[in-house]
């Protein structure tokens, strides 16, 4: 199965798929009013569910990333960011239920590798290198499904142009790189299977405060090749100096979403969710019953 | 000239080593590339063996097939029983069990029981009792070399193809895009599923080479033992795992080194030591690996950062 | 004869969990546990022509076969079954039981050593007059003690283990000592003008080592042939390259190959890819089956029997002949004649003591045994041993010759436990 059937757009050996002017400051809008002048956004997420079990992680979540945008998912812990990615990249083992769309294209239920193939990545949480492979053997697998050898070569020298630390550690084991070394490469890894979208799973997580400067140059970078990007994190001012739109997940729910903007200046929930104006002690303090207040607001 | 007969005699012995080496790496670049790559310790892996052994047989002693084309069915055959187990066992305990441990364990005891399924089905199809292709598929011809030492043409064929399939796998896994992905596959499925390797389509078509390769050394011993029943496997499979943790797990190049070793080892007992011990000899390797590597010879580098 | 090879996995933690495994997992007591109790099988009942119902009745003698019908052995127990259903066709048939009929029920080891011992107790609490033990020695061990306390007469055949006869007055084993054939193949060899003979041998194989160690040395020593090379390899080697080399050292006029299964076949055959023109002889447990892969590089190797078709005694000639119109287009085998001969023995006994109680049998065998001997389908055997509870037969040396056994000698009654003299 190659992708260049995905969707009926350009494959991997055309160009970057770029829909409308992928401006940075683009302002989707909420629900379906921001979408894609093409027709079909990026990715269109309509009442999805996750079920471990008799644990619902993810209840009838519904979100749109218009294409060219950057939109953030925020959310604190175990609110169901991950769960949501991984059903949208179908690679979590639970029970899920929704409508997923990928420029229009129903992808959901399918598996992992089939999702790659019509063109969007997930660059998992904790950057999961493939730890004894070397540097260029992560990213060289991130090209798995590109057969065509020069195509690999031209991409691997696109992403090396990138992330310039790739090709100087390209022959050590991915393991023994920094974590910033390491998110480095899960994208650079990301991009070489030349995706449309791009799911980020918390890249900033446990990195330094330089470094997640670093990530977030590296996000916008991505999104400047004309990769739409869905953008989890719990960091939500790293988040929403780079996303356009933003959701916010609590409980598995959309509780709250608007622009960038709207978001920054939202004092509910910059206090509740995004610990912006208290200390991080008193927000997880005040997590619990101040959530889902904030949830039915 | 007395010393000629015994040059010839010690020629001879080396020539012996170097082929049962052959033969022993053949059957554990299979076993080595299962466990190193997929965590599969399959106890099958002789069962598989004898098993191509006997489709020779089958095929071969009605004079239905000739040597190749009966090699390359049984080598297919052989692989497919190894995927059958991957499919029907395997590939359940893998995404059952979250504790890779655990599943490690399920999947031993479930290639056990492959393994006594297996070996049932060619005990009764036998007879239980003895059985090997006829001679007429493979003319074995001896080359005299000096002194009383002669090499024949079936096992000149096993080291040369036991050295064509440990350099070809070690290429394959080393270098190609699914040698890539099988490694991926081994440490981090869901990841690799995430990068677009179709997990278990690579899994299958690791079984399917693992099992082969077991195939391959069944019909080449097969063809020059002549004689084989159930219990060879067994035998195999013992000295096999010697191999594996001599050379360190996953690795072929240890693999390979290991086999001949222990071959050497063991050919060096017979030729000159208490015979009975040979078996030991193996263990005794395994020992003082153990004691001074526990890696194995050839264990992988670090990679994760302490 | 299937004494510790057959069943022994090899040795260390991994064989006891994969023996462990096998016991637990393995579907081999299960299938035969639903078979339970005594079914007279399919072939046996039309032995037993004219038994109507398996009862107790007045008419019927009920015997049972606790034997390995299925299992690593069911090729054996095939045959020794076969075997005993020719004799008790002849027994019926000759009227020496007076008027009444045997009729002979299998119950199933599975060649299983706790399936054998349930189904040894089944056959004790039965009606059955006497029991056939099992064929493997582990099993024989485990099931006689059985036999032995419910005071049923048990003859076993094929289980070659020390210690059997001494569990009791019970126990009584029909199946010839395979040593004793050795004395043919020595002659043999120093009729041949053999001089120097090199050895290889299963070292953990007691029989074969005593035999290689001990016995063969002393007659070949009589005979005036030297063993040189003497080689204890364990039974489960597979690489025998190696071995053929030391083996060929000193260009021994015969060598001498004391293995069982494919061992044997596969070094036949690498000694003679390797050139060896001597030569190979082995023991009597080389069967049709281990040599038959060997192709034609088996021709020529001699082997001791304790039964061919081609023996000329009267005894003999008429198991062949029964043997063959019972099951037509088949040769009967060794283990065919063990089966024959313990049933035979059995018959033999009743007819001799008149009473066809269980204690009826054991009388009829003790009188047997102080007859010293019975003529069965190995030809005459002669009670040995200490408890004259087992026998010794004159054998035969065959040639084994594109794919099939020919008689070189018969053994002579009564001489084969005699130490050979110089011819
Ligand atoms: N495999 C699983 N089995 C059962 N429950 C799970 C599983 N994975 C996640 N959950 C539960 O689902 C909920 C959402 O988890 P998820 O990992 O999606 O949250 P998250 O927002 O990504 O959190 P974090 O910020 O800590 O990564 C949590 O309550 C979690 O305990
Ligand atoms: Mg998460």
């Amino acid at each position: 199965m190659s992708s260049d059937r995905a969707g009926g757009q350009p494959g991997p050996g055309g160009q970057p798929w770029r829909g409308g002017q992928p401006g940075l400051g683009e302002q989707p809008g909420p629900g379906g009013q921001g979408a894609s002048r093409e027709g079909a956004p990026a990715l269109k997420i309509d009442r999805l569910s996750v079920r471990y079990g008799h644990i619902t992680a993810v209840a009838s979540v519904s979100l749109e990333l218009p294409a060219g945008a950057i939109v953030a998912v925020l959310g604190a812990n175990g609110a169901g960011k991950s769960s949501t990615l991984g059903a949208v990249a179908g690679s979590v083992k639970a029970h899920v239920s929704g409508d997923v769309r990928l420029f229009g294209e129903r992808v959901g239920g399918r598996p992992s590798h089939r999702i790659v193939a019509r063109g969007m990545v997930l660059v998992p949480e904790g950057r999961r290198v493939i730890a004894p492979l070397s540097v260029e053997e992560n990213l060289l697998l991130g090209a798995y499904r590109q057969r065509s050898h020069k195509q690999v070569r031209a991409k691997l020298g696109e992403v090396h142009e990138l992330f310039p630390v790739l090709r100087e550690r390209r022959g050590s084991p991915a393991g023994l790189l920094s974590g910033g070394e390491q998110q480095m490469l899960a994208f650079g890894r990301a991009l070489m299977a030349d995706p449309r979208v791009i799911l980020m799973d918390e890249p900033s997580m446990g990195l330094a405060p330089a470094m997640v400067d670093r990530v977030i140059d590296a996000v916008r970078a991505i999104n400047a090749l004309g990769k739409s990007v869905l953008l989890v994190e719990q960091n939500a001012v790293a988040a929403l100096r780079v996303a356009s739109y933003a959701y916010v997940l609590d409980r598995g729910r959309i509780a709250s979403s608007g622009s960038a903007q709207t978001m920054r200046s939202d004092p509910v929930v910059a206090e509740v969710f995004l610990g912006l104006h208290e200390s991080a002690s008193r927000a997880s303090a005040e997590q619990g019953p101040g959530r889902s207040e904030a949830a039915r607001s | 000239m007395p010393g000629a007969p015994a040059a010839g005699e010690m020629l001879q012995q080396l020539i012996n080593a170097i082929v049962f080496g052959s033969v022993l790496t053949l059957f554990a670049l299979g076993l080595s590339l299962a466990w190193g790559t997929l965590d599969v310790l399959n106890l099958a892996h002789g069962a598989v063996f004898i098993f191509a052994g006997y489709l020779t047989y089958e095929l071969t002693r009605q004079g239905a097939l000739s040597f190749v084309p009966a090699l390359i069915v049984s080598m297919v055959g052989a692989g497919a029983a190894t995927v059958a187990l991957e499919v029907l066992a395997f590939r359940f305990i893998r995404t059952r069990f979250a504790n890779k441990r655990q599943a490690e364990l399920s999947m031993l005891v479930a290639s056990i029981g492959g393994a006594i399924i297996i070996d049932q089905v060619v005990s009764n199809e036998t007879g239980a009792t003895t059985f090997g292709p006829p001679s007429s598929i493979f003319k074995v011809r001896e080359y005299h070399l000096t002194g009383s030492a002669g090499i024949t043409n079936i096992q000149i064929l096993i080291v040369v193809v036991a050295v064509l399939a440990a350099v070809g796998l070690d290429q394959w896994v080393r270098r190609s895009r699914q040698g890539r992905a099988v490694r991926a596959v081994a440490y981090d499925p869901v990841t690799s599923g995430l990068l677009g390797v179709n997990v278990s389509f690579v899994a299958i078509s690791t079984m399917f080479v693992a099992g082969a390769l077991a195939g391959l050394a069944g019909v080449l011993l097969a063809v020059n033992l002549r004689a084989e029943e159930v219990a060879v496997g067994q035998d195999y499979l013992l000295t096999a795992f010697a191999i594996l943790i001599v050379g360190g797990v996953g690795s072929v190049r240890g693999a390979v080194l290991a086999a001949y070793l222990i071959a050497i080892a063991e050919t060096a007992v017979v030729a000159y030591g208490p015979t009975q011990w040979r078996d030991g000899i193996a263990f005794l390797l395994i020992l003082l690996v153990l004691l001074v590597r526990p890696q194995g010879l050839f264990a992988k580098a670090q990679f994760q950062r302490a | 004869m299937f004494s510790s090879r057959r069943l022994r996995w090899p040795g260390g933690a991994l064989a006891l969990l994969v023996m462990a495994v096998t016991i637990a997992a393995c579907g081999s007591s299960k299938p035969s546990t639903t078979k339970t109790t005594s079914t007279v099988s399919s072939t046996s009942s039309s032995v037993a022509a004219s038994a109507t119902s398996s009862t107790e009745s007045a008419g019927t003698i009920p015997v049972t076969f606790v034997g390995d019908e299925t299992g690593l052995v069911a090729f054996v127990g095939k045959e020794v079954l076969k075997g005993m259903e020719v004799a008790v066709k002849r027994a019926n048939a000759s009227g020496e039981l007076h008027g009444k009929k045997i009729v002979l029920s299998v119950m199933d080891t599975a060649s299983n050593v706790s399936t054998a011992t349930v189904k040894m107790s089944d056959a004790v609490k039965s009606n059955a007059v006497a029991v056939f033990g099992p064929l493997l020695s582990n099993e024989a061990l485990a099931t006689a003690p059985i036999a032995e306390r419910g005071k049923v007469v048990d003859i076993e055949t094929e289980a070659e283990v020390g210690g059997l006869l001494q569990i009791g007055k019970y126990i009584y084993r029909l199946t010839p000592s395979e040593f004793l054939y050795y004395p043919l193949t020595v002659d043999h060899l120093a009729k041949l003008g053999v001089k120097h003979v090199n050895l290889v041998y299963a070292s953990d194989n007691p029989t074969l080592t005593e035999e290689s160690t001990k016995l063969l040395p002393e007659w070949t020593k009589k005979l005036g042939i030297s063993i040189g090379t003497s080689v204890g390899i364990p039974s489960t080697t597979t690489e025998f390259s190696s071995i053929v080399t030391k083996l060929e050292t000193g260009k021994p006029e015969a060598i001498g190959v004391n293995m069982i299964g494919p061992a044997i076949a596969s070094i036949a055959s690498a000694l003679r890819t390797s050139g060896y023109k001597g030569t190979i002889f082995c023991d009597q447990s080389a069967t049709a089956g281990s040599l038959k892969p060997g192709g034609s590089a088996a021709n020529g190797i001699i082997y001791g029997v304790l039964y061919s078709p081609e023996m000329s005694f009267p005894s003999s000639k008429e198991f062949t002949k029964l043997y063959e119109e019972s099951f037509p287009g088949e040769k009967p085998q060794g283990y065919d004649a063990t089966g024959y001969d313990a049933m035979t023995a059995f018959a033999d006994a009743i007819a001799k003591s008149g009473s066809d109680t269980r204690e009826g049998v054991l009388k009829g065998m003790q009188e047997l045994t102080v007859a010293g001997s019975f003529d069965g389908g190995s030809g005459p055997l002669k009670f040995t041993g200490p408890e004259h509870r087992e026998v010794s037969g004159p054998g035969a040396l065959v040639e084994w010759k594109e794919g099939a056994e020919h008689m070189l000698v018969q053994g002579t009654p009564g001489l084969e436990s005699q130490p050979l003299k110089a011819q």
